[in-house]
């Protein structure tokens, strides 16, 4: 179980936990952000912060300390989830 | 603010940047500029808008929202605005949810929230054209099926495509009073919010909403208690009660047995 900033770019994670309490999450969970759920780093802004993820077919800006919360699972193998192309 | 004469209000509501201002201006042909700011309406604007058979309706474009559980004031006008709670402004009798066909999944959590309202739905299926250049396509009649047959419409309100059909299905959403299907909750999560439902009817005197009970359980925000006149003791003692905390523990961190697992499961079938 990893932080989600500690990823680096080009990584995948699934998404371990949240915590609705925390206002970014409840946020996050809107966008479809759910345990389970592949989440990608894409890159860092040059001083490391904010943080870009990819997750159900759209890219999020992070602040790293949103980032550390999310706890993710690198050893999960799952591609992540994009509009199922037919 | 004034409504011409007492007819029928139709809301337009959906995700950011779904095209929502763009579809209201081909609906009701007024001429305004939409910027791509996000969060742009925050103004009321309204208009008059023909159903293709005569029938005309009142539209009013609401700003853009993710979710129905509010987190800032623009996104609480929508909530206010749908479930009828403005001075001055009736409950809309019927819902366009505008969503992005190039990602339903994201939008049609919304959809989840919006069926809770009790309201005719339409669902728009916006920039049809850009999800066809992502060789995305969508059978909107199962669509149509698995949302417990609502209306479901391709457009491109940019280009003007689709817009005649976008009438058509509203003028039918009134007509037959199409639902959107509402989530299926767990016992102890329906249970939980029956009890929610009863304590704040009875503590405020008020009659509560089944949107309005869903507020109450799962958002920290304490918007809807608050229009309800539901002090924050109140609230506080209900959601401790043995009933309630055996459905949604009060400690985090958060199995994925809670809430919001559930709701996305129903909205993000499999079907897509």
């Amino acid at each position: 179980m990893t932080p989600l900033s500690q990823l680096l770019p080009g990584q995948f994670g699934k998404l371990a936990s949240l915590n609705p309490e925390r206002g970014v999450d409840q946020r996050l969970m809107a966008l479809g952000l759910l345990p389970g759920m592949v989440l990608k780093l894409i890159r860092r802004a040059p001083l490391g912060d904010p943080l870009a993820i990819e997750f159900g077919g759209q890219v999020v800006s992070l602040r790293l300390a949103e980032a550390e919360n999310l706890i993710v699972d690198v050893s999960a193998d799952c591609p992540i989830q994009r509009p199922r192309q037919p | 603010m004034s409504t011409p004469e007492a007819g029928l209000l139709v809301a337009l509501v959906g995700n950011p940047n779904t095209g929502k201002s763009t579809l209201f201006n081909a609906l009701t042909g007024l001429r305004q500029r939409v910027g791509n700011y996000p969060g742009v309406t925050v103004a009321r604007k309204s208009g008059t808008c023909d159903l293709g058979d005569g029938q005309k309706v009142e539209l009013v474009d609401l700003p853009g929202l993710y979710s129905l559980a509010a987190a800032s004031p623009d996104e609480q006008v929508v909530i206010d605005a749908l479930s009828g709670n403005i001075a001055g402004d009736r409950r809309p009798d019927a819902v366009v949810l505008v969503v992005d066909a190039t990602n339903l999944l994201r939008n049609l959590f919304l959809a989840s929230q919006v069926a809770e309202l009790g309201r005719p739905v339409v669902i728009v299926l916006n920039q049809a054209d850009v999800a066809k250049e992502h060789d995305l396509r969508i059978d909107t009649e199962l669509l149509s099926r698995r949302l417990g047959g609502v209306p479901v419409v391709l457009s491109s309100a940019w280009k003007g495509e689709g817009i005649l059909d976008v009438r058509r299905a509203i003028a039918r959403a009134i007509a037959q009073q199409t639902q959107l299907k509402r989530v299926v909750w767990p016992t102890n999560i329906a249970a939980a919010l029956a009890d929610v439902a009863a304590a704040a009817a009875r503590d405020t005197g008020k009659p509560v909403s089944d949107a309005d009970a869903q507020r109450l359980l799962f958002d920290t925000n304490p918007s809807t208690a608050d229009r309800l006149g539901w002090t924050v003791a109140q609230r506080e003692k209900t959601l401790r009660s043995a009933a309630i905390a055996s459905a949604i523990p009060a400690s985090t961190p958060w199995p994925p047995s809670r809430s919001c697992t559930t709701r996305t499961c129903a909205s993000s079938s499999k079907a897509w």
